[in-house]
């Protein structure tokens, strides 16, 4: 029973702002950074061993935020399998048919959800994404694409604002919310220890639903809508793109895979190695 | 049985980028010595297995960089390192008296994507040969470590480093620690799961050591190298250097310790002082 974990910062217990990386060098933003990486990779690990505790057998971490390097892998939980770094060849790679389930730690809501703390659709000039008249953020694109390999979305935890975003889209999943969003940059948080206590809890509590959560597919053809919040798009050069007006641009695909593929000109030849250490392989 | 263990810091479990000596930032620091730290465990781990499997020493080419990455204060205290710029030769140490040559951290050859981090000695280099067979860093240490009639045994990093290293030492005990999705990033266990795996790869390539042909190449050996970007002048070729073109050189030598010393121009007199002193009392 593998399960596919995707992670984000925004939606960790005791981050309320944006991460600034490359323009804050002070030494106070870089402490504040080190530690909501280990909040980070507390929250992550205890979603593994609530998972591990009902009944996977194998978590692959997506460390998703940012520069894809955020987990603090030194306070992580060992059983995990963690995937990081820049130009990847997909979104969620590995994520397919041969996972259980499916999750988000560290969730934040999508564009446009007043209230919320840190929300947003993938960048902040995005105003909206909608999938066959869907709006759906992060997390909804993260179900569809596993909904496409039949793969539930069983566990989302983060912001309260997230939590319901994903209740409202998926009938049955596990939420854990561990802060409520007051403002885009206000929260009420809940301590670290209960968030994380929360999480294990809602982690082992979706592993005993899967079964009863309907993966959330969409149907083909897939019709893409990507709203910005500034003049984007120009409508002499589309790209593969319908261009509407300069905020708006349309594309269709025939599932959401491909779409994926066509948005992001991820490398289509990329396969995992599957590589078996010779003394490892059983003799035949 | 003394086991010579060259080490990487691009095939670690949990480093996915190149590092950057220059970036003086907090942040930057604060993650090489982090990684200086993960490699230094993965190597206290080799080091473990080898011993476990019968290794009475392990010594340690401290190979990254600028040759001082491994962080000291974390080794296990039965190994030995070298370490440090200016080497008098390609692998002080290892010679005849070695039982295996074993390796760390290890990624993938040039022109191997989507392999992590994959490049051989800087990114300027499209492909070493040598008598016609494609080699990396480790594949040259390999064949270096034949001439000493000296057996390739282990290999830890990346997947596609590991697969690399199998076919060109059928036998030799391999662990993946990641697998490469592109160069700047991958797939990995956690670095106390790649201890363990480490580990026990390490143990299991003891036991395969007389069974491992040593790497060797009938004389003369030819050395090629080819750059990514046009980088030699064909009329005025580095001294025993053979110019082919502007993006490749040739090496003609008698072996590979002869081809090493005309490569980097050490000196072939070079004796190590452990071979000669013993103190007295
Ligand atoms: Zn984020
Ligand atoms: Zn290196």
């Amino acid at each position: 029973m593998k399960f596919y974990m995707m992670t984000d910062l925004e939606g960790v217990a005791g981050v309320y702002q944006w991460e600034s990386g490359s323009t804050d060098t002070s030494l106070e933003n870089h402490e504040r950074r080190c530690r909501q990486r280990i909040w980070l990779a507390e929250e992550v690990s205890a979603a593994v061993d609530g998972l591990y505790a009902g009944g996977a057998t194998a978590v692959l971490v997506n460390d998703g935020h940012g520069a894809g390097y955020t987990i603090d892998l030194d306070h992580l939980d060992p059983r995990a399998v963690i995937i990081h770094g820049q130009q990847r060849p997909f979104w969620l790679p590995f994520l397919d048919e041969t996972c259980a389930a499916t999750g988000l730690v560290g969730a934040h809501a999508k564009a446009g959800t007043e209230g919320a703390n840190l929300y947003h659709t993938m960048s902040l000039d995005i105003r909206d994404w909608q999938f066959n008249g869907i709006s759906l953020g992060e997390m909804g694109l993260q179900a569809a694409i596993a909904g496409h390999y039949g793969v539930p979305f069983a566990l989302c935890t983060g912001d309260a604002h997230a939590c319901k975003q994903a209740e409202d889209l998926i009938p049955g999943v596990v939420t854990a919310p561990v802060k409520y969003g007051t403002s885009r940059l206000s929260a009420l948080s809940c301590s670290r220890e209960e968030a994380c206590n929360r999480i294990r809890a809602a982690a082992e509590q979706a592993m005993k639903v899967i079964d009863d959560i309907e993966p959330f597919k969409l149907q083909s053809p897939v019709h893409f809508r990507d709203e910005r919040v500034e003049p984007t798009f120009d409508e002499e050069d589309p790209g593969e793109f319908t261009v509407l007006d300069a905020h708006t641009r349309e594309m269709e695909a025939d599932d959401i895979i491909e779409l994926m593929y066509k948005i992001y000109s991820y490398p289509r030849d990329w396969r995992p190695l599957n590589f078996q250490p010779a003394w490892l392989r059983k003799s035949s | 049985m003394k086991i010579y263990v060259v080490t990487d810091l691009e095939g670690v479990a949990g480093v996915y980028q190149w590092e950057n000596r220059e970036d003086q930032s907090l942040e930057n620091m604060e993650r090489r010595l982090r990684q200086r730290r993960w490699l230094a465990q993965e190597v206290n781990a080799a080091a473990d297995g080898f011993f476990s499997g019968g290794a009475t020493d392990v010594w340690v080419n401290d190979g990254h960089g600028p040759g001082y990455t491994i962080d000291m204060s974390l080794v296990d205290s039965r190994l030995r390192i070298f370490h440090g710029g200016q080497r008098p030769d390609y692998c002080t140490g290892l010679d005849e008296t070695c039982a295996g040559l074993a390796s760390v951290g290890t990624h993938a050859k040039a022109e191997t994507p989507p392999g992590n981090l994959y490049h051989t000695m800087g990114t300027s280099i499209r492909n070493y040969s040598l008598n016609g067979i494609s080699v990396g860093e480790t594949g040259y240490q390999a064949f270096l470590a034949g001439h000493f009639g000296v057996p390739f045994i282990f290999c830890a990093g990346d997947a596609y480093a590991c697969r690399e290293m199998e076919e060109l030492v059928p036998g030799c005990v391999t662990v993946a620690v990641k697998e490469g999705l592109s160069r700047l990033s991958a797939k990995t266990v956690h670095p106390l799961k790649s201890r363990e795996m480490i580990r026990q790869g390490a143990e299991e390539a003891m036991k395969r050591i007389g069974d491992i042909e040593p790497l060797k190449l009938d004389p003369p050996i030819v050395f090629r190298c080819e750059f990514v970007e046009p980088t030699l002048d064909p009329d005025n070729p580095p001294p025993d250097k053979r110019v082919i073109d502007t993006h490749t050189f040739e090496i003609e030598a008698g072996d590979m310790v002869d081809f090493m010393n005309k490569m980097y121009g050490f000196d072939p007199d070079y004796t190590p002082v452990w071979k000669t002193y013993r103190p007295v009392n």
